[in-house]
C-alpha cells in the first residue's frame, strides 16, 4: 500500500509537471493585435498632412512636466494637425508613485525598448520617427518648442491621407480608417492603431525652485493606453498608386477604468521598413 | 589608519584574514558552525603586447565566505560575496556586496527539505543542473524549495521549484522538477546478491516564463507565439555487471524557442552512452554522445553562460598541462556529437617495460563534430532537419598518451605527447582549424620527506599564426619551463615561462609563492596571464590578458 501511495505520488507530480506548451506549425508566427479586411473606399479623404509626436514620459520624470506645457502650446497653436501620444517608460521612471495606476504599456515599453538605450533622457520625443540622414533617430528634447521640425513635416504634400471615424455598436467601438494615395508609393506600409486618454490624475515628480516636489492630482493628457494592432502595425493591403483609396474597420475594446469620454483612437501609417510615419489622424470615441 | 577608512576593500581584506584565520568551529545552541573564506584579489597593469588592459582601480577582488550552522539533521547556511570590483574576466554585473546565498535545510531518513537557495542534479544534467563554480563565476543556484523523499530503501524521489540567481537577482523564469530513481538491487529481493547491478532513473523539469513580444523578423506586424512552459524529460540507466559498466542517458526538450537557437520551434535532444571496463592494472571506457538543440535556459532572451537549467557533459579529457589545455572544447549545446575513449594501463613490475616500480600508460582520443543540418528556416519555423546519424564539421580532435614510470624511490618521470585539432568557430569564430602537436615531460623528485623539486618542460608546435587581425594569442610554436620546489611541506615556490619562440607574440613569466598552515592557503602571485578560455567541464569563460600581482587566501574552521 505504501509503495502504491508513493507511485501515485510521483504519477500525479508527473502528470503535474509534464505540462509544457506545444505549438502548432502553423501557429508559430502570429498576429500581434486587432486584424481586418481591406476594401476599397469611396470615400472623399482629405489631402492633409499632419504630424505625430510621440512622447516618452513617465511620472518620476522631474523634467517632464516642462515638456507637457510645450506640447499643450504646441497643440494650441496646430489644432488637429499635430496629434500627441505620452507614452509612459518602462524603466524607473514609469513606475507608479504610492501604488497608483500604472500608466505604462507593454506595447508602448517595445516601442522605448527599440527606439532608445535604457538610460535614454527624459524627456524624450519623436516626430514622426524622423531620422537623421536616414541613418539615426531624430530624438528631440520636448522642453523647448520645435515649431520649425513640425512645420518641416507639415509643409510636405501629403503622400498619403488619411480619415478616422469611430463608431459604437453595443459595447464595441469599430475604428474605420480610411486612406488615399495622394502619389504612387512604391514601399509596404504598416497602419498602427492606438488608444490615448487625456485627464489621467496620478502623483507626478516635479521641479520647481524649492527642488524636487511631487505634484499630487497632476493631469496627464495623451497617455497612451493601448496600441489595438501589433506594435508594429498591420500590413496595408493595397497597389500604392496615386488615386488608390482603401479602408479598413478595426475593433476597439476599452478596458475597465478607461473613461470613454476622454479616450482618443490615433491612427497612423508608418512605412514597413524604416518605420517613418508617413501620416496620422485621431478621432474621439 | 586612515588607509582602512579610506578603503573598504582594504578594510575588508584584513577582516577577512584575520577573522579566518582565527575563527575555529564553534558550539551554538548544541549545534556547530563551521565555514569556509575565500578571497582571490588582482592588480594588474597594461601591457600592449600581450593585450592586458589599463584597470583603473588599484585592485580588484573577489571574496567570500560560507557560514554553515548544523544542529543533527537540521542545517542553515549563508554566504556572504564582495566583488570590488570584479577581477578581470569575470561579469561586471557582479559587481557589489551583500548576502547572495541562504538556506536552512532538515536531512532525515526519508525525508530532505532545503528552503532557500539550493544546488540540485538529476542524472547527468542533461535537463537540469544547479550548480556553482567560482573559478568561472556561474552560480545558477535555485531559490525556492527542495524537497527529496526516501520512502523505502533504494527508492529516492526528488521535487523542487524555485528561481535561479542572476547576478544579484533572480531570472522571472521559474523551474519546477521531480526526478525519480530505483536501485533494483535494493527493492528486487532475487537481485539483492546479483554481479548484475542496476539503477534507472526518470526526471522532468519545466520552466515558466512569461510570455514577451519577439517580432517576426521578416514582418514586424506579427511576432512569434511562445511556448510559456517548456519541459524537458531524461531517462537513464546505470548497468553494471562483473567489471563490466554501461551507463546511458537519453533527454528531450519540448519546443524552446530563444536566443541560443535563433528562435527555432524544433525540440532538442541529447543522448549519452558510457561503457566501461576494469580490473587491476587496466581500464578502459568509451563515451559518445550526441546533442541537437538543447540549450535549456529559464530565460529565453539570456546568451552567455549564465541561466542554464541543464549542463551537457564534457567528454573531452580536461588536461592540467598547459600547453594541453590552452585549446579546452567549450561544450556546443546547440549541437555536436562525440565519442572518446580511454585505455589506462600499468605495466607490471619486474618486467622489461615495467623495471623495478611498474609502468603507468594512459591513452585517450576524443573527437567532437557538429551535427548535420539541413536548414529550412530561420526564427519561427523548425529550423533544420537532421540526420540522427550524419556528422558535420570537425570541432575538435584530441588524441594523447601519457607514460608515467618511477625511475627510483624518490624520482617519478611522467612523458606526455598530445596531438589536437581546434575549430575556432566553437568560440564563435571562423578560421582555419588549428593542428598541435605538443610534448611535456614532467620530473618529481622527491629529496627527502619534507622537500619536493619538480622541473616540467613543454613544447607546442602549430600551424597556427598569430594574425593580429584575428588576435589570438594562442597562435604560434611555444616553450615552456616550470620549476617547483616544496619545502619544510608548508611553503612552495614555483617558477615559470610560456614563450611564443615562432608564429606567435608573447612571453608569459610567473612567480608565485604559497603557504600551507593547517586549513589556510596564502598565494601570491606575479607574472602575465595570456588571454584566452577557461573551461571547466565543457563550461567555459573569457578570461582576458593580464600582468601583475595576484593573491590567494583560503582558510576553513
Amino acid at each position: 500500500m505504501k509503495r502504491f501511495s508513493i507511485l501515485s505520488l510521483l504519477a500525479a507530480a508527473l502528470l503535474v509537471f509534464t505540462a509544457c506548451d506545444k505549438i502548432a506549425e502553423d501557429e508559430y508566427v502570429v498576429f500581434a493585435g486587432a486584424s481586418g479586411t481591406w476594401y476599397d473606399s469611396e470615400a472623399t479623404i482629405p489631402a492633409v498632412q499632419r504630424a505625430f509626436v510621440e512622447k516618452y514620459t513617465g511620472v518620476r520624470c522631474v523634467n517632464c512636466p516642462n515638456a507637457d506645457v510645450v506640447l499643450h502650446d504646441l497643440s494650441e497653436k496646430y489644432g488637429d494637425q499635430l496629434v500627441v501620444a505620452a507614452v509612459h517608460v518602462p524603466n524607473n521612471f514609469g513606475k507608479p508613485l504610492h501604488g497608483e495606476q500604472d500608466l505604462r504599456t507593454e506595447k508602448g515599453s517595445t516601442w522605448f525598448n527599440t527606439f532608445f538605450s535604457p538610460s535614454q533622457n527624459l524627456p524624450s520625443a519623436l516626430l514622426n520617427r524622423t531620422k537623421v540622414d536616414g541613418n539615426s533617430l531624430d530624438i528631440i528634447d520636448p522642453q523647448a518648442r520645435f515649431d520649425d521640425k513640425i512645420d518641416a513635416v507639415l509643409s510636405a504634400t501629403p503622400q498619403v491621407g488619411m480619415m478616422l471615424s469611430c463608431t459604437r455598436d453595443g459595447g464595441v467601438y469599430n475604428a474605420e480608417v480610411h486612406i488615399q494615395f495622394n502619389q504612387s508609393v512604391s514601399d509596404a506600409l504598416t497602419l498602427t492603431l492606438l488608444v490615448v486618454e487625456d485627464k489621467v490624475y496620478t502623483t507626478q515628480e516635479g521641479r520647481t525652485a524649492d527642488g524636487i516636489v511631487e505634484f499630487e492630482n497632476y493631469e496627464q493628457n495623451h497617455v497612451l493606453r493601448d496600441v489595438v494592432t501589433d506594435a508594429w502595425g498591420i500590413d496595408v493591403v493595397a497597389d500604392g498608386n496615386q488615386g488608390t483609396k482603401r479602408m479598413i474597420v478595426l475593433p476597439v475594446s476599452l478596458a475597465e477604468g478607461w473613461n470613454a469620454d476622454n479616450c482618443h483612437l490615433i491612427a497612423f501609417v508608418s512605412n514597413k521598413a524604416t518605420r517613418e510615419i508617413v501620416n496620422t489622424a485621431q478621432c474621439n470615441l | 589608519m586612515n588607509l582602512l577608512y579610506k578603503s573598504p576593500r582594504l578594510l575588508l581584506l584584513l577582516t577577512l584574514v584575520l577573522g579566518g584565520t582565527t575563527i575555529h568551529a564553534q558550539g551554538i545552541m548544541g549545534g556547530r558552525v563551521t565555514g569556509n573564506i575565500q578571497l582571490d584579489g588582482q592588480i594588474s597593469s597594461a601591457d600592449s603586447i600581450i593585450g592586458a588592459q589599463d584597470v583603473p582601480e588599484w585592485l580588484l577582488m573577489n571574496a567570500r565566505a560560507d557560514i554553515l550552522y548544523t544542529n543533527g539533521g537540521f542545517s542553515a547556511g549563508l554566504r556572504f560575496e564582495a566583488y570590488q570590483n570584479p577581477m578581470l574576466g569575470f561579469d561586471n554585473r557582479y559587481k557589489g556586496e551583500g548576502i547572495a546565498n541562504y538556506f536552512v535545510s532538515y536531512q532525515g531518513e526519508k525525508l530532505s527539505v532545503t528552503a532557500g537557495n539550493f544546488y540540485e542534479q538529476f542524472g547527468s544534467g542533461m535537463i537540469l543542473r544547479a550548480y556553482e563554480d567560482r573559478y568561472l563565476g556561474i552560480d545558477n543556484s535555485l531559490r525556492g524549495l527542495n524537497v527529496t523523499l526516501r520512502p523505502f530503501n533504494g527508492v529516492t524521489i526528488k521535487a523542487l521549484a524555485g528561481k535561479q540567481r542572476y547576478f544579484w537577482n533572480y531570472a522571472d523564469g521559474m523551474v519546477r522538477g521531480i526526478d525519480g530513481e530505483v536501485n533494483l538491487n535494493s527493492i528486487v529481493k532475487c537481485m539483492a546478491e546479483s554481479r548484475f547491478r542496476a539503477t534507472l532513473g526518470a526526471g522532468f523539469v519545466s520552466k515558466y516564463e512569461d510570455d514577451q513580444t519577439i517580432a517576426f523578423p521578416d514582418n514586424p506586424s506579427y511576432r512569434l507565439n511562445l511556448p510559456l512552459n517548456v519541459g524537458a524529460g531524461a531517462v537513464r540507466m546505470d548497468l553494471a555487471y562483473g567489471n563490466w559498466g554501461l551507463q546511458a542517458e537519453y533527454a528531450h526538450k519540448g519546443q524552446d524557442p530563444s536566443v541560443m537557437n535563433n528562435f527555432i520551434y524544433r525540440d532538442g535532444e541529447a543522448l549519452m552512452v558510457n561503457a566501461t571496463y576494469s580490473q587491476k592494472g587496466f581500464s578502459a571506457n568509451v563515451q559518445a554522445k550526441r546533442v541537437d538543440n538543447m540549450s535549456f535556459k529559464s530565460v529565453r532572451s539570456e546568451s552567455g553562460e549564465m541561466l542554464y537549467i541543464n549542463y551537457i557533459p564534457a567528454i573531452t579529457k580536461q588536461h592540467t598541462y598547459a600547453f594541453l589545455s590552452m585549446y579546452p572544447y567549450a561544450t556546443q549545446t546547440t549541437g555536436e556529437m562525440g565519442l572518446q575513449g580511454d585505455v589506462m594501463y600499468k605495466i607490471k613490475k619486474e618486467t622489461l617495460l615495467g623495471g623495478k616500480y611498474g609502468t603507468d600508460i594512459h591513452i585517450n582520443g576524443s573527437i567532437i563534430t557538429s551535427i548535420d543540418t539541413n536548414n529550412i528556416g530561420g526564427a519561427g519555423t523548425l529550423g533544420y532537419e537532421s540526420d540522427w546519424f550524419k556528422t558535420g564539421d570537425l570541432y575538435y580532435a584530441d588524441a594523447s598518451l601519457e607514460v608515467a614510470k618511477k625511475l627510483s624511490k624518490a624520482v617519478k618521470l611522467t612523458c606526455t605527447y598530445g596531438y589536437q585539432v581546434f575549430n575556432p568557430v566553437v568560440e564563435g569564430h571562423n578560421g582555419p582549424l588549428h593542428h598541435n602537436h605538443i610534448v611535456v615531460g614532467d620530473l618529481t623528485w622527491k629529496v627527502n620527506k619534507k622537500n619536493v623539486l619538480r622541473f616540467e618542460a613543454e613544447w607546442m608546435g602549430s600551424d597556427s599564426q598569430y594574425d593580429p587581425n584575428v588576435d589570438d594569442k594562442r597562435c604560434g610554436d611555444w616553450i615552456m619551463g616550470l620549476v617547483e620546489y616544496n619545502f619544510t611541506s608548508a611553503w612552495f615556490v614555483s617558477v615559470s615561462d610560456q614563450y611564443a619562440y615562432r608564429d606567435g607574440v608573447g612571453n608569459y613569466y610567473n612567480v608565485s609563492v604559497g603557504y600551507n598552515h593547517g586549513a589556510t592557503r596564502l598565494q601570491l602571485g606575479y607574472g602575465k596571464q595570456r588571454e584566452g578560455l577557461l573551461c571547466i567541464g565543457g563550461v567555459c569563460r573569457q578570461v582576458p590578458a593580464s600582468n601583475g600581482l595576484t593573491f590567494s587566501l583560503t582558510t576553513s574552521f
